[in-house]
């Protein structure tokens, strides 16, 4: 079904005003404003004329009536009303909708006003729905009716399929379990659930009829206790099962196009390690450094005297090789021989002594003053004798050691280099490889899981099948109730077979909604390379992958998000066959550019199935999308709100 | 196919039992009509498809 035509009266600042969605080369119809022109309100009166709901009024509680403050303030009538209508049409059916709010206008000398302080005082609110099949027209104005026929068009349960926002189009996948509601809403599920209720309740009725005494019933409670808990573990068994297989599929998946790629965590750590090493032997090489410095400021000057202190101790030997008597101080000889007594050792000359010291004496050669400080520091120089060695000995340790710290901190720079490499390489793949990480991680605990369920699913088949046998026995026994009996187990059996049926309809439906959703997104992105499928989960999750397997979610642009988003709820229109329209509030303000033309593009295409409502603020409406549009023959309709801001008009474009 | 027929398919698929299946399948229509007097319907449709239960045991 489509959307004909809306009409306001009276409705906040729509006062008089309608719009015409005609369908001429396409279905698709943009109504443009400025922020607060009024596309809001627009938005909220087509919802509250449906379902007396406006979504996007923050403060309920605090908001104007619906009725325009104008009309309220300068009305001379006694009743006013606030309508909206929608009309649709399809199939050969035409659908009315018009919701009013009823409005009593005191005067502004009653005392209404003068408590209130405003005219309108809102009294009641009318709902109808007119159906109109060839000539013949009715019009509707029961409730429950109503609801129905509302339902027929877009149910209330699913309004968020198609109003939507499009800035707010990547929450629909963050909200998994409300899509998974509203899914089961959209399969029919809800009358397996009435059945269900309504099949306990006679079930209850039956048991009451039974023999409460009776052993039987007791056993056969029993048994479907157990065999109902049977159920629900082989049913969580196989789910678990299930999701192992999925798992262990993808993991294989996963091998297959990794192949040994390492875990990039495990790179980083080692690269990390391997870093923390080069700084070590950084510092390390700088303290080398440090003492080989310290060891030249401090031996330098040693080595330029050593020469000086060389030629001294050789000028020392030299004299003594000559046969110079070994240098004595002239003054303690003299005073020596005066004193006839040894003034280094105290010993007394006796005159053999003397006379021979006095013979000697003119022999004796006598040291100059340079001698005597040559003589004096000999033991010092003869200490500098091996301090080149020394230093040279030092000083090549020290430059072995630098040299191997250094080919250390080289052949560490080349391993981290390797490990960045290597990162590099496998970046594009980090998520893949992560996931193949956790998978090997988790997968044996899963198993071991699944290996000890099973094995307590086998022991407890066998119980349900003891239990079963010795109800049949004691039935046997009691053929009074065997009819009441029978009537219990055609209901549990049934309960049991509605509750599989709930499962492989969800199952089923999910199936089809990723298959439709794959069909439509591949068609609107046109392209075929980047990604390879979508899948749907069990919990309603849209997830994207690339033509290799791996999860492509994240390298998507905005605009295939959105296109995504699109095909999805495009698919679940499709699968729950409501062909309703798509009502959507800026959807190209996420975008920019070619990918804002690119969604523009696809919005030509969605409207070949469907009519398609845009509402867009100017900048969205950028020129070249304006332009696409235009040659297209896109209708275009502006909100123009007047000078007093009291009222807007829709103008077609 | 619809969501109904999807149904109504699978209740005669899952059931092992042909009383059940058949059971299952009228109150299914009957649910899909629009059930007023759901309680004097649903002791009907058991009264009429139990026995199939009698005959078993």
């Amino acid at each position: 079904m489509r959307i004909e035509e809306i009409q306001f009266e009276n409705f906040r600042k729509y006062v008089d005003t309608s719009i015409k969605f005609s369908e001429n080369n396409n279905d698709i119809h943009v109504v443009i404003a400025e922020n607060g022109a009024g596309k809001t309100t627009f938005l909220n009166a087509m919802t509250w004329c449906l379902y007396d709901d406006e979504p996007k009024i923050r403060d309920k509680k605090n908001a104007l009536p619906t009725l325009n403050t104008e009309v309220s303030n300068n009305s001379d009538n006694d009743i006013e009303k606030a309508s909206v209508s929608i009309t649709v049409s399809g199939d050969g059916l035409k659908l009315i909708y018009k919701r009013s709010d009823i409005f009593k206008i005191h005067n502004i000398h009653s005392d209404y006003y003068k408590n209130n302080g405003k005219r309108e005082e809102w009294i009641d609110q009318e709902f109808t729905v007119t159906e109109i099949e060839g000539s013949e027209s009715n019009v509707c104005r029961d409730k429950d009716e109503c609801d129905l026929l509302v339902a027929s068009f877009i149910p209330e349960a699913i309004k968020e399929f198609s109003f939507f926002d499009g800035e707010q189009l990547d929450n629909y996948f963050l909200m998994s379990s409300a899509i998974k509601d509203q899914v089961f809403r959209l399969s029919h599920i809800f009358v397996l659930d009435e059945m269900e209720r309504r099949i306990n309740d006679r079930l209850k009725n039956l048991r009451k009829q039974g023999n409460p005494n009776s052993s039987a019933e007791s056993k056969l409670q029993e048994y479907n206790n157990q065999l109902k808990f049977l159920n629900s573990e082989i049913k969580r068994y196989d789910k678990l099962k299930a999701a192992y297989e999925s798992k262990d599929g993808e993991l294989n998946d996963l091998m297959n196009s990794l192949g040994t790629a390492p875990s990039i965590k495990e790179l980083e750590k080692r690269r990390n390690e391997k870093i923390k090493q080069r700084d070590n032997f950084d510092n390390s090489l700088t303290i080398k450094k440090q003492e080989l410095n310290d060891l030249i400021i401090k031996e330098s000057p040693k080595i330029l005297a050593k020469e000086a202190f060389n030629n001294s101790l050789g000028i020392i030997e030299e004299n003594k090789d000559e046969s110079y008597i070994y240098p004595i101080d002239e003054d303690i000889l003299e005073d020596s021989i005066h004193d006839h007594s040894c003034k280094v050792c105290d010993r007394i000359f006796d005159e053999e002594l003397l006379d021979y010291i006095k013979s000697k004496k003119a022999k004796l050669y006598l040291i100059s003053p340079e001698d005597k400080i040559l003589n004096a520091n000999k033991k010092y120089f003869s200490r500098f004798k091996d301090v080149e060695d020394n230093y040279l000995k030092k000083e090549r340790e020290l430059q072995n050691e630098i040299s191997n710290i250094s080919d250390t901190i080289d052949t560490l720079d080349d391993e981290i280099k390797e490990f960045y490499n290597a990162i590099k390489v496998n970046e594009h793949l980090r998520e893949s490889i992560n996931r193949r990480d956790e998978l090997l991680k988790i997968l044996p605990t899963k198993k071991s899981e699944l290996d000890n369920l099973k094995l307590n699913n086998d022991n407890l088949t066998l119980k349900v099948q003891k239990l079963h046998e010795e109800y049949v026995k004691l039935l046997e026994e009691e053929d009074e109730y065997k009819e009441i009996l029978a009537k219990i187990r055609l209901c549990t059996d049934s309960l049991a077979v509605i509750n599989d049926v709930k499962e492989d309809i969800m199952r089923e439906t999910r199936e089809d909604i990723q298959e439709s959703t794959n069909e439509k997104f591949f068609k609107l992105i046109r392209k075929s390379q980047t990604y390879g499928e979508i899948k749907i989960t069990e919990d309603y999750e849209v997830k994207l992958f690339d033509e290799d397997g791996r999860p492509a979610a994240s390298s998507a642009s905005a605009s295939e998000v959105e296109l995504l988003a699109l095909s999805f709820i495009l698919a679940i229109h499709s699968v729950s066959g409501y062909e309703s329209p798509l009502v959507v509030d800026t959807l190209l303000a996420r975008t920019s550019g070619q990918q804002r033309l690119n969604v523009a593009k696809s919005c030509l295409n969605v409207s070949e199935e469907k009519q398609l409502l845009l509402f867009l603020i100017d900048e969205e409406y950028s020129e070249p999308v304006e332009r696409l549009f235009k040659e297209k023959h896109v209708s275009e309709y502006t909100l123009k709100e007047s000078e007093s801001e009291k009222i807007i008009e829709i103008r077609s474009v | 196919m619809n969501s109904s027929r999807k149904i109504f398919n699978s209740l005669k698929k899952n059931s092992d039992n042909e009383s059940v299946s058949n059971f299952l399948q009228k109150i299914f229509i009957e649910e899909n009509n629009g059930l007023h007097q759901w309680k004097g319907k649903y002791d009907e449709l058991i009264d009429e498809y139990y026995k199939g239960y009698l005959n078993e045991d």
